[in-house]
């Protein structure tokens, strides 16, 4: 798992056939608050998978989120909740716990266990997500709520009621062997 | 939800308050607080320990302790270990506790975000699991540390337990590991090895064979020690399980969606929810805890806590039968159970196979006959008796019914009792009926049909129960006649007919002796050659009132009745009261309603339900443990262990403790005493006594408890202490005390020793004084020369002698008015002086001159009377004085001192003095004053010098 604490942009090493690498994707997040509804979604996420040792990185850079609602709200976003200057990316990485042979063609609910780091503070997150493992690669489904609180950004009480507690985040991500990385 | 394979008595819904098995909930309330409970554990003396967002709770069931403010922070795990208790805190810290005194806190920052999620006391040290940084051993100050790195599947452990000897198994995220004593990773256990799942979210020690755990995803599973991985059960719909506890055949798992679940033999038996609120936080783990006594025990994340009692099953209804009217109960040979119910006659099995439910005798009993009785025979039937419709003999495996009536020979169609005569066999029967015992016996062709006939009873006729006495043939319990006895062989007759009138009950125990019982009469032992029946449990309930049912179960005679339920020991001799426990307060329940199993178990059929009591090892016993759980002083907790000496003023003393029943905790009762203070023993309820303003002494505080009606036991858990005395009464001081008084009276009496001493002395030295000085003046010397000199002027000059002869007369009298006074003015001795002196200058004339110079000041000083003129004596007495060398004698006197100086010219011829005029004056002087008299003697003069006494001492 060593190759896991490799954190920048992902570098095309010669191709091992276990290592799968996101060619395709989009993740979404929507906070679905009172007075306010935000979804914004972004295609630049990276990753690698491990059919073997089926574990993961995956890594969002935080300031390619798109569609607020409107680009003040977007500077918002990165300047003061995320502060995207300081903490650049979202990272997931961890081990998946079935113990499911991720080369058989198939569909599989499996359970992600990992660190999940946003805004700089990390939190051991289990989610349950669907691996479907085509001709193509891995396709990776998922969707969980990330809670602000647990990753330390604040929400100041005025806009309350227009950024909600619990952000639901939505993953659908193509893993392929092979694929360069989106630059 | 219908189980098609059921159980025993399972409840088919969801309910909170089911009640099977016999459940109970304790409130754990600080004062207004509501803590909110999440992990529990009991310490050696059988105290429930409480980790909550409040702290550190302890309870005996009745008195709830907060021992520990978290203030903020929660306790994320609670373990023993060894004698004492760990608490781990979700900010980091690590409390140590020895009973209730806190005897150590430690901090680490890693257990903030690696909370600590299970502890394990191994036999030598404890295991620390975190969740985020693997396990951790400390012992002293060697940290052991096994994470990822070392073997571990994951960094992150949720349980770990004992493995068989000198191992232990981790549950983590990602399997479960197998380490050994000295850290190291043995074995590891994943889906790979036949795991249901890989996220085993909590273990429980199974003894040596290994673990029962609990995972995510996969349900409940046991892993042996020799690593086969067995599932308990085979579908698994309810969600991640949290905890999981195993007892006797019976499986407690708590889920994260659907409460706390009871299984047993791999059949859902029991569901226990909490409210839906408090389901959904990872935080709340619904710990289950395996207790000392046998009861299992859990917290919901409220202030509540709950205990099951597995030895108790208690079912209101069965699959939609309803169990509250059962009249009759009987238990055959082959484990199964028979119930008579306002709606037919069931029958079940005891035991815990899979593929059998109720099954229903195919009789209908008349509505207004009810089944009084059930017995099945060894050869495979069942009787039914009833009353009024006669008695039905069913082959439960064909359904074949043979209805026996007065028609075909029963004696009466009220059927109050059936049983088998063992002696004979076969299938033979007695009923008793309310006109006489009548006897079946099955066709020696056919079993399925018999004859029935009665047979001929003395007595009223009217009868309650009918047991077979091995060896020696059939007792009958009458209405009015006592005890018929029908031997094998010979007549019936009646047994000790004035002992005992009206018998509703008869049972045999495990040691074949038959015990009857009826209305007030006690439990009376039924035994042919005593003169009469031993009676037992006279006046102790429910023996000494209405009696229902009655079966042997455990070794003991267990009676229910109106007065409560009790269990009597035969071989022991004593009844436990058993009225609040086991479901069992406040029924009703009939006559037949109460029979044994084949394995033992008790099962009474109630007004409430039906109860069964399992056969396990002390279930009736009556003990209640005590054990002392504080001492304090004011409110300052002493040590429990070790002498307990307090000093004088820790006089407020409170002993805090607690009787260990968790079955009925609010039924139990103190006697307690404290020896060297209470005469006699006092009783209480409260867990708590205190003592303000005790005297010094020793004490010893002895406590004992019992629950609902049962007598003390005989022994006491007691409490040496002993207050000290104050320091001023221990024997050192008082010695010192009175030593001190002793010296102090030889001081005072040496100090009035002294003066009376002193007083005499100066009264000698007044009186010598006076005496010397008398004598000196009334010296015939003196006298001698003076008329001497008298006669010298009476023949020179007549004036000169007349004035010295009036002179002579003014000194005697000076010295007559001043003789008796100790000390005079210098103002009055001078005179005194002056005239003595000029008496002397009579005689001596120009040889001798005195100059006086005295200060005004000096004037008033006080000094001996004759001093001065003892002084001057001695100058004149001692010194050459000539006419071309005349002695001046001179008298001063200084600040301090008088003098009286003159030329020193000792006589050669000396007329000795007695030398005791100076010393005389000298020995005045010590008396008088601390300064002593100067004598300053030169070549060229002799000078006295005696202090000025300015005031009389």
């Amino acid at each position: 798992m060593t190759f896991l604490a490799i954190l920048g942009p992902v570098i095309v090493m010669a191709q091992q056939p276990n290592l799968l690498r996101i060619s395709d994707g989009k993740v979404g997040i929507v906070s679905d608050a009172p007075m306010e509804r935000i979804a914004a979604n972004t295609t630049e996420a990276t990753g690698v998978l491990d059919v073997v040792a089926r574990s993961f990185a995956m890594q969002i850079p935080v300031k390619s989120f798109v569609g607020f609602n409107s680009p003040l709200q977007q500077e918002h976003f990165n300047e003061n909740y995320m502060q995207s200057d300081k903490f650049p990316v979202a990272v997931f990485k961890g081990r998946i716990i079935e113990a499911v042979g991720l080369t058989k063609l198939g569909t599989y609910r499996v359970r992600a266990k990992g660190s999940l780091a946003i805004h700089g503070v990390e939190q051991e997150r289990i989610i349950e997500c669907v691996l479907t493992v085509t001709d193509q690669g891995v396709q990776v489904t998922t969707t969980f709520d990330v809670v602000l609180a647990d990753h330390d950004i604040r929400v100041p009480r005025v806009v309350q009621q227009k950024i909600a507690p619990r952000i639901e985040v939505t993953v659908d991500v193509l893993f392929t062997a092979g694929a360069l990385p989106k630059k | 939800m219908k189980r098609l394979a059921s159980a025993v008595l399972g409840l088919a819904a969801l309910n909170a308050t089911a009640q099977y098995p016999d459940t109970r909930t304790f409130d754990l309330r600080i004062g207004q607080q509501r803590p909110h409970i999440y992990c529990l554990a009991q310490d050696a003396q059988q105290l429930i320990w409480a980790g909550s967002d409040v702290g550190v709770l302890r309870t005996d069931g009745e008195r709830t302790d907060l021992l520990f403010r978290s203030d903020g922070a929660t306790v994320t795990c609670l373990a023993p270990s060894g004698d004492l208790i760990l608490a781990a805190l979700s900010d980091g810290r690590l409390v140590r506790f020895e009973g209730e005194r806190v005897v150590q806190v430690t901090r680490n920052t890693l257990f903030v975000k690696s909370p600590i999620r299970c502890m394990y006391w191994d036999g030598t040290r404890t295991w620390i699991g975190t969740y985020g940084a693997g396990l951790r051993s400390q012992t002293g100050d060697e940290i052991m540390s096994i994470t990822a790195a070392n073997g571990l599947p994951d960094d992150h452990v949720h349980a770990i337990a004992g493995f068989g000897p000198g191992r232990v198994a981790i549950a983590t995220d990602l399997g479960i590991a197998i380490c050994d004593s000295s850290g190291k990773v043995v074995g590891k256990f994943t889906e790979s090895e036949g795991l249901p799942d890989n996220l085993v979210t909590t273990l429980q020690s199974d003894g040596k064979r290994g673990v029962w755990a609990g995972t995510d995803r996969g349900g409940v599973f046991h892993l042996s020690t020799s690593g086969v991985v067995n599932t308990a059960v085979t579908s698994w719909p309810y969600g991640p399980v949290l905890s999981v506890a195993a007892i006797d055949s019976m499986l407690y798992c708590s889920t994260a969606s659907r409460g706390v679940i009871v299984f047993a033999m791999g059949n859902n038996i029991a569901t226990y929810a909490p409210p839906a609120s408090q389901l959904n936080d990872q935080a709340k783990r619904m710990q289950l805890m395996v207790g000392a006594d046998g009861g299992i025990w859990w917290c919901d994340g409220s202030e509540r806590l709950h205990r099951s009692d597995p030895r108790v099953l208690f079912a209101p209804e069965h699959e939609g039968l309803d169990l509250t009217g059962i009249t009759a109960i009987c238990a055959d040979d082959s484990g199964r159970i028979w119930l008579a119910t306002p709606n037919g006659v069931f029958g079940h099995y005891a035991g815990f196979p899979d593929k059998e439910h109720l099954l229903r005798l195919p009789i209908d009993v008349p509505r207004n006959t009810p089944v009084t009785s059930l017995h099945a025979d060894p050869m495979g039937h069942v009787w039914v008796g009833t009353f009024g419709s006669g008695a039905y003999r069913v082959r439960v495996r064909t359904g074949g019914v043979v209805h026996y009536t007065m028609a075909t020979g029963l004696s009466n169609d009220n059927v109050m009792a059936i049983a088998d005569d063992p002696d004979v066999g076969s299938g033979t029967t007695w009923l008793a009926t309310l006109s006489g015992l009548s006897k079946f016996k099955p066709d020696p062709d056919d079993a399925t049909i018999g004859t029935i006939a009665a047979v001929p009873t003395p007595g009223s006729g009217f009868l309650y129960d009918v047991i077979p006495w091995p060896g020696h043939g059939v007792l009958a319990a009458t209405d009015g006649s006592g005890i018929v006895f029908v031997p094998m062989n010979g007549p019936a007759r009646i047994l000790h007919e004035d002992s005992i009138n009206t018998a509703y009950s008869l049972c045999a125990d495990v040691k074949g002796r038959v015990w009857a019982m009826g209305p007030g009469t006690g439990l009376c032992l039924i035994a042919n050659g005593a003169p009469s029946f031993q009676r037992f449990g006279r006046g102790v309930a429910p023996f000494d009132g209405e009696m229902f049912a009655m079966a042997s179960f455990a070794g003991e005679v267990v009676a229910v009745g109106q007065g409560g339920s009790a269990a009597f020991d035969p071989t022991a001799g004593h009844v436990v009261d058993l009225s609040q426990e086991f479901g069992l307060a406040g029924i009703t329940a009939e006559l037949n309603a109460a029979c044994t199993d084949a394995y033992g178990a008790l099962w009474v059929g109630t007004d409430r339900g039906l109860v069964r009591l399992r056969a396990v090892p002390r279930i009736l016993s009556a003990d209640v443990p005590t054990v002392i759980t504080a001492l304090r002083w004011a409110n300052e907790p002493l040590p429990l262990s070790g002498a307990h000496e307090l000093r004088h003023d820790q006089d407020f003393i409170t002993i805090q403790f607690a009787g260990l029943r968790y079955t009925a905790p609010e039924h139990i009762r103190f006697e307690y005493r404290l020896k060297g203070y209470d005469k006699t023993v006092r009783t209480t309820r409260d867990r708590e006594v205190s003592w303000s303003r005790l005297p010094h002494g020793e004490y010893e505080f002895e406590l004992r408890a019992a629950f609902g009606g049962n007598p003390m036991p005989s022994t006491w858990t007691t409490l040496h202490f002993t207050i000290l005395k104050p320091w001023w009464l221990r024997w050192w001081a008082l010695t010192l005390g009175l030593l001190f008084v002793a010296i102090t009276i030889i001081v005072l009496l040496r100090v009035r020793d002294d003066r009376i001493r002193y007083r005499d002395r100066m009264e000698k030295e007044k009186a010598r004084f006076q005496l010397e000085a008398l004598r000196s003046q009334v010296n015939p010397h003196f006298l001698f020369n003076s008329f001497n000199t008298l006669i010298g002027l009476i023949e020179e000059d007549k004036d000169k002698a007349v004035e010295h002869t009036e002179q002579l007369s003014d000194f005697f009298r000076n010295i007559l008015q001043v003789r008796d006074k100790d000390l005079i003015p210098l103002s009055e001795e001078l005179p005194l002086l002056n005239t003595y002196f000029k008496l002397e200058k009579q005689r001596f004339g120009a040889r001798i001159a005195l100059q006086v110079d005295i200060p005004s000041f000096a004037l008033q000083s006080l000094i001996p009377p004759l001093t001065l003129q003892l002084l001057v004596e001695n100058a004149i007495k001692h010194n050459r004085a000539t006419d071309q060398d005349p002695l001046l004698i001179e008298v001063g006197a200084t600040s301090d001192a008088i003098r009286v100086r003159n030329p020193f010219r000792p006589r050669t011829t000396a007329t000795a003095g007695t030398g005791y005029g100076l010393e005389s004056i000298r020995q005045r002087y010590q008396v008088l004053t601390d300064r002593p008299i100067q004598l300053e003697v030169t070549d060229s003069f002799f000078e006295v010098r005696i202090p000025l006494i300015t005031q009389a001492p």
